[in-house]
């Protein structure tokens, strides 16, 4: 079964790379035709990844939470269904496919170099706050990663057409593409925080079981707290301060670097009893 | 004349004294209740909280992992040790830094709800407004509407609105209507929640304390001194104040001899008798008068001995606990009333005999005796016998399972919890309840002018709009 999983993961990366070609093409030649073919590679993408998964789970007899390659191709497919989802709504999100596809192919091209045999599950793992801790990382992740990608394209629009982002306030005031994404943008950070929160939470209440203590400043439980402090910090500066527009875009986008960049470095430098599990 | 002068200077100065004191005391005051101080604060704990997880800290990581980390970067980690950067979170700045955030969050939160108490919320964002062309001819009904009533479409407007959850006031020739009131309460009570957080830390880094006991079946807690006490980061003992007695551990193994499970069978006996009774296994803690109790990860085998004078009439019972991952590294016990010193390991089948009792490799006890004159003399003692050893005789009774556990105790935890999901609850308000306010007039040549103001949110709400008033306000 786990050959087969394997062979699933191997169509879902193989499916993400044309899914990054077909996008690029779309947006360089402008062809919506083209960028939808790029939503249905990506569909398939998101099947394959769900088979994989599935069967891998029906193996090893754990959610896919124990080791890298379990970790980043469950928040890759979160990630992907999470696009899914929003695209399926809102038409404008399509375009993120521009992001979302290469970030999944990434993650799981790092998640295929990874070891892959399957791991126990220790008792530790059996908790229903692990559950929440992990399930709502990847909403989390997911929302925040496709807010930056669809700033990072409003960017990219508005560099192509300078043009003053702010909200409607004159005679016959409209609602521009822009605006619409910068909310939904605003949305999906919103989403993301509040996850995370929920994260932050779970995994302190798991913590206590399997550590014996809520909070013992561990690297990474310190890292989401500072990314939490980060978002809330944008939130604040948007809400309060008016931040809006590009200067939204380029904050949000800067939010998600810094907090990806903090991470790289904690993985690199720091001794975390986190890596047990994502190693 | 001197006498009065001298009352109205102090009347004067009596009058000046609260005026001078509000003077000095609200400029702070406006100060740490400022978004901008509010902001400060949070990067400067975002800074901290970078160093924090960037740097190994003492008592997060091992002794032996700060060394070698230590050994690889000795000027970092000299910097980071003068600077008081290994140990951030118990450094006065940082608890300082979170004190006031603390106070911030307090002083927000209570000018915003003073603010809201009094005033309600304050419309915000920008204004702005659209015009709506009259309907076609022949939608609308014909005539003046009578004396005193809105026209009929105003009427239809209002009650769209109503349909979206709007409260309506409705005027001669206009309206007025407003929608999510409940996000900027949202705010408050998340900064209210978070205030309690805060507070609940507080308490818990006051009284929490976690306990450590290892035992195995038959033991019972009480039979110990007391158990280990981490209290604000030093060790003591503390005396128990219930007992908990273990009748039965188990353990089960993955097919690659990592732990699948354990569990262990408690009674838990206050001073009323047994209070609780179960099976505490990892994340399923038992609860006792604010206590609880909860399974550790480590565990292994644990010999039973018993010690026998000659005479027959002193009888001492003991355990010896080993590491489950290492069976040979050594042990140390007393034998009692005696000056005997042991060094012990187990060797033989003793895995195997924790999973089967009638396992044919059975265990043995091998250890080392040195008297007071430091002769020392070497034992094998398989299970169920006994040697001769001072003045007595001592018998390898049993080998059974130890296991650590937990007791902790955190009065702070109740406001921790509360104040989380007030915050989660504020927080949920006030990111997706987005407050909008719409007034609606006629306009001279027929149509309608509808100003509106919200936040954030303005394409979703000219949607909104789009949808209530059914016209399409592109092209207006």
């Amino acid at each position: 079964m786990l050959a087969a999983a394997h062979a699933a993961y191997w169509a879902a990366l193989a499916s993400c790379g044309s899914a990054t070609v077909v996008f690029a093409i779309g947006t360089v030649f402008r062809k919506s035709l083209v960028m939808k073919l790029g939503g249905v590679v990506t569909a398939a993408a998101f099947v394959m990844l769900t088979v994989a998964l599935a069967l891998r789970w029906s193996a090893t007899g754990h959610g896919p939470y124990l080791g890298r390659h379990e970790a980043l191709a469950s928040y890759s497919w979160a990630l992907i269904g999470f696009y899914l989802l929003l695209q399926w709504r809102i038409f404008r999100a399509r375009a993120a496919g521009l992001i979302v596809a290469p970030t999944s192919f990434f993650m799981l091209g790092v998640a295929a170099l990874s070891p892959a045999a399957a791991q126990f599950e220790s008792p530790a793992m059996r908790s229903t706050w692990l559950w929440v801790h992990v399930g709502m990382a990847k909403v989390a992740v997911a929302s925040l990663l496709l807010a930056a990608g669809i700033s990072a394209l409003s960017l990219r629009r508005s560099l192509a057409r300078p043009r003053r982002l702010t909200g409607p306030s004159g005679p016959g005031a409209q609602e521009s593409g822009l605006e619409q994404v910068e909310e939904l943008s605003v949305r999906l950070v919103s989403l993301g925080f509040l996850v995370l929160a929920v994260v932050i939470g779970a995994g302190a209440l798991w913590a206590n079981t399997a550590w014996g203590s809520y909070w013992s400043w561990d690297p990474i439980e310190t890292w989401s707290l500072a990314t939490w402090v980060l978002y809330g910090m944008a939130l604040h500066l948007y809400h309060q301060w008016h931040v809006t527009g590009v200067r939204w875009a380029w904050l949000n986008v800067s939010v998600l670097a810094v907090a990806a960049m903090l991470l790289l470095a904690l993985w690199v430098l720091s001794l975390s009893p986190h890596w047990i599990y994502l190693s | 004349m001197l006498a009065s002068s001298t009352s109205a200077s102090a009347e004067a100065r009596g009058t000046q004294r609260p005026a001078l004191a509000l003077r000095t005391v609200a400029p702070a005051l406006g100060l740490i209740a400022s978004r901008r101080a509010a902001l400060v604060l949070m990067a400067l704990f975002l800074g901290a909280l970078a160093l924090q997880a960037l740097l190994p800290q003492r008592g997060t990581v091992s002794e032996l992992q700060y060394t070698l980390w230590r050994s690889r970067y000795p000027t970092v980690a000299r910097a980071s040790e003068a600077l008081g950067l290994d140990r951030v979170a118990s450094t006065p700045w940082f608890w300082a830094l979170g004190s006031a955030i603390a106070l911030s969050l307090t002083a927000c939160t209570m000018r915003r709800a003073s603010t809201f108490l009094r005033r309600g919320p304050p419309p915000r964002g920008r204004e702005a407004y659209l015009n709506l062309a009259p309907p076609p001819v022949g939608t609308s009904p014909a005539g003046q509407p009578p004396a005193g009533q809105p026209p009929a479409g105003l009427m239809d407007i209002a009650a769209s609105l109503r349909r979206h959850g709007y409260l309506v006031k409705l005027g001669q020739d206009g309206l007025s209507a407003r929608t999510g009131s409940l996000g900027p309460w949202g705010s408050v009570v998340f900064h209210g929640g978070m205030v309690v957080l805060f507070l609940g830390v507080l308490v818990s880094a006051a009284t929490r304390f976690t306990g450590f006991v290892e035992l195995a079946p038959g033991q019972i807690f009480q039979e110990h001194s007391g158990y280990l006490v981490q209290r604000a980061g030093a060790w003591a003992h503390q005396e128990p104040d219930f007992s908990i007695g273990v009748t039965g551990i188990g353990v089960a193994f993955w097919p690659d001899r990592s732990i699948q499970d354990i569990w262990a069978e408690v009674a838990l006996q206050g001073t009323e008798g047994i209070v609780a009774q179960g099976v505490v296994r990892r994340n399923q803690s038992l609860h006792l008068q604010g206590s609880s109790l909860t399974l550790g990860s480590p565990f292994g085998p644990a010999a039973q001995l018993s010690f026998r004078l000659e005479d027959g009439h002193k009888e001492s019972r003991g355990y010896v606990n080993f590491p489950v991952d290492n069976s040979g590294s050594r042990s140390q016990f007393k034998v009692p009333d005696t000056v005997v010193t042991v060094h012990a390991e187990l060797v033989g089948g003793w895995r195997e005999f924790l999973e089967n009792r009638y396992s044919a490799d059975q265990p043995r006890l091998k250890f080392v005796t040195s008297d007071s004159h430091g002769a020392a003399t070497e034992y094998d003692l398989p299970l169920g016998e006994a040697v001769t050893i001072a003045d007595g005789e001592l018998r390898f009774e049993a080998l059974e399972t130890w296991a650590l556990f937990m007791v902790s105790r955190d009065q702070g935890l109740p406001m921790i919890i509360a104040g989380a999901v007030l915050a989660f609850a504020g927080l949920a308000a006030a990111l997706f309840i987005i407050p909008r306010w719409i007034t609606v007039t006629s306009l001279p040549g027929g149509g309608w002018r509808v100003m509106y103001r919200t936040p954030w949110g303005t394409g979703s709400l000219l949607r909104e709009l789009r949808e209530l008033t059914g016209t399409d306000t592109e092209g207006t």
